[in-house]
Order: structure tokens, then sequence, then C-alpha cells
């Protein structure tokens, strides 16, 4: 909930002592969000495709274990809701919690300001450190999925997040 | 991808010859699309079931049309004695295609292997099927015949094969017969080598057919 929402709701006679209060727990958001991570909106961001279907990998350099692993390549049109950080130093990260399924890992490239990396379930990576943009960070990332062969069904779904800890 | 090979076997009188293998690519379909997700929860669809079927030479999980001919050369002295005549290919596979261990030793030994993925139990049957389908002679030129029961298999692999047996022996029905189950996630392989059994008298010339080595799933 954020501090305008508290405005709203609070009473008439009440809103200047709210606004007070306001100041102070921006004050303290701010204290608690240089040991916090805060999670970023990221609902502009979408993949392409929107769905991703794996394929059978072929037998390559990676050797014969590689015939049974399933992978995928898709684009993600990331944009990163920073307007509550702008021009703050700050580092933001991948997050993907862990899950249930066979192993997986996704590694990616950049077109712009996002680092590279990889991550995997239980993991969290590094994506950008510096100054935070006055409303969105943007970028295009080409990720490459690799999985274990064996699910538990057939679809599976990966609830990637993205955390902003200020410095 | 449901795909097959084909072995044609040539059987001539004072050559004989045949045929292995080519390759018939079938299709797998694709699992259904989700629709967009907000808020950046990304669905992965499994990959669909995949069967592939190697005979002779090949690519591994690829497409290759080459066809292996298998043949003998019965001498005159030999004819019609029932002694079995040994059949050689113009194979040159002889390493796996999966883990390019030596397996066969060509040109007396074809390659065969296989296997059948799915992603779960969801995904697809427990095991696939092989078969081999041949026509029920060879013929000659002149339209002369020879059953193709008149030919067999034995198996064999080398190495520390798991289960060198997994495709039993046995000779073409001139049909289509079961060779083996192929369990979900396994891949099999052997090594055949084929074998004329000459008992049956025939006027002299090449004698051509072809079997068809087919690995699907219902």
């Amino acid at each position: 909930m954020s501090l305008a929402t508290c405005f709203q709701t609070t009473g008439r006679g009440l809103r200047w002592a709210a606004a007070v209060m306001g100041v102070g727990l921006a004050a303290a958001t701010t204290v608690m969000a240089a040991h916090a991570a805060q999670r970023l909106d990221d609902q502009g961001t979408h993949t392409m495709p929107p769905n991703v279907q794996m394929q059978w990998r072929s037998v390559g350099a990676a050797g014969p274990a590689s015939a049974r692993q399933m992978e995928a390549q898709l684009t993600i049109a990331l944009r990163l809701d920073t307007r509550a950080f702008a021009g703050r130093l700050a580092r933001i990260y991948m997050v993907m919690p862990q899950d249930s399924g066979s192993s997986l890992q996704a590694q990616w490239v950049s077109r712009g300001r996002v680092l590279p990396g990889r991550i995997a379930p239980g993991e969290r990576t590094l994506i950008f450190q510096g100054v935070v943009p006055h409303q969105t960070l943007e970028d295009q990332l080409v990720m490459q999925l690799l999985t274990d062969g064996a699910w538990m069904s057939d679809s599976r779904r990966l609830d990637l997040f993205f955390e902003l800890d200020t410095e | 991808m449901f795909p097959s090979r084909m072995t044609r076997i040539k059987l001539s009188w004072t050559t004989l010859p045949s045929r292995l293998p080519r390759a018939a690519v079938l299709f797998m379909g694709l699992a259904a699309s989700s629709a967009w997700v907000q808020a950046w929860t990304l669905t992965l669809s499994a990959a669909p079931r995949r069967v592939f079927l190697q005979v002779g030479n090949g690519t591994a999980f690829g497409n290759n049309g080459q066809v292996n001919l298998v043949s003998a050369t019965v001498p005159a002295a030999q004819l019609v004695t029932g002694t079995t005549q040994l059949m050689s290919s113009d194979s040159t596979q002889a390493r796996s295609p999966v883990d390019n261990f030596a397996v066969c030793t060509p040109p007396s030994q074809i390659y065969v292997g296989g296997s059948y993925q799915r992603s779960s139990t969801t995904n697809g049957p427990a095991s696939a099927l092989l078969q081999v389908t041949s026509q029920p002679n060879l013929v000659s030129a002149t339209g002369d015949t020879i059953p193709f029961s008149q030919i067999s298999w034995t198996v064999s692999s080398l190495g520390n094969d798991a289960s060198p047996n997994v495709i039993p022996p046995g000779s073409f029905s001139g049909g289509t017969q079961m060779l083996a189950t192929v369990p979900a996630n396994r891949f099999i392989e052997n090594c055949h080598t084929f074998r004329y059994a000459n008992t049956v008298m025939r006027s002299a010339g090449t004698y051509n057919g072809q079997v068809t080595y087919t690995l699907a799933t219902p």
C-alpha cells in the first residue's frame, strides 16, 4: 500500500496529521529500502512468443546427455516501473522462485543497459546497477531456456519477478 | 516426429544383394499454446513427443534419406546347398549416433537404433513399437521371385550394452512384423547381421527387395 493510498482513506480531519506521518513514513521507507528489496512493477513486460514451446535438443557439443534435454529461445521486452526510485543508485535483480520442477536454467543477453546473465530456480541475479531511470527500465533480452526432459506435466510456469535494492 | 527407415534388400543369383535403409519422416503435433500472461509469468509448453530411428547410416535426431544396400552373391558351387550365405552391406555406421561409442562392425553388421521421448506421463504412451515390413518376395528383372523369408538376421552389439538383444533375431515374414517395444526415454541400439538361407532353386539373376523399419507411437 502506498502513502497516497493512506491519504485517500484517511478522514478529512486527519489528513494533515496523516500527511505529517506520511513524511515520517517516507523517511522510514527510505531507510528500509536500503536494507530490504523492493519488488518492481513489471506488468509492462511481455515475451515473444507469449507462450514458449520447448523442443528436444539434438546431440551436439554438449554430448549425449543433451538429447534428453529440452530448449527454447524467446525475446523478452522488459519494462520495469522505476518511478519510485528515479535518480537513485540501486541494484536490480531478476528473481526465479524455487519450484518443484526438474532442473532448469535460463541465460540471456541484452541489447541495452541490462546486464547479461543466467538464472536457475531459487536464484537471484543482478541485471542492473547504477542510477535508476526516471520512468522505466526498458530493454530487450534474448533468453535461452534449457531444462531436463522429465517434467511433471505438459506445461510449466515460471513466475519471474524483479527486485530493487537501493545503495 | 515419427521417423521410420526403409531397408531394401536385393538378392542376385550370381549376385545376391539387398538394400538398407532409407528414412521416412512422420510428424508430431505441437502442444496447445496458452494466452499471453501479464505480470511476466512465463508459460512453457513441453516439447512434443519425439521418435528417432536409424537403420544403417543416418544422422543423430535428424532426417537422412540414405538407403543402404545389403547383398550376397551365391557361388555356383553352393547353389541350393542350404549353406547359409552371409550378406554384406554398404553401411559404414560403426558408432552410436548418440554417444559415438563403437557398437557395430560394418559392412557385415547394420546399425539399428532408436528412441522414443516424452516429457511426462501425460505426454504420450509409455512405449513405442518397432516394426519391420518386407515385401513377400525379392523379384528379378524377369519376374522370378525368392521369398523374403529366405533372409534372416542375428543380433549383437559391442561394448557393455545393457540390452544387447532388445531386438530379437528372426527372419522376414513377407509382411509386417513386430520387432520390439521401445520404452519411453530410453535409447536402444543393436547390430544386425543378415543371412540368405540358400534353399530355393531359381534362375540366375539379380533379385531385389526392400524392407521398411518403422518406430511409432499410437
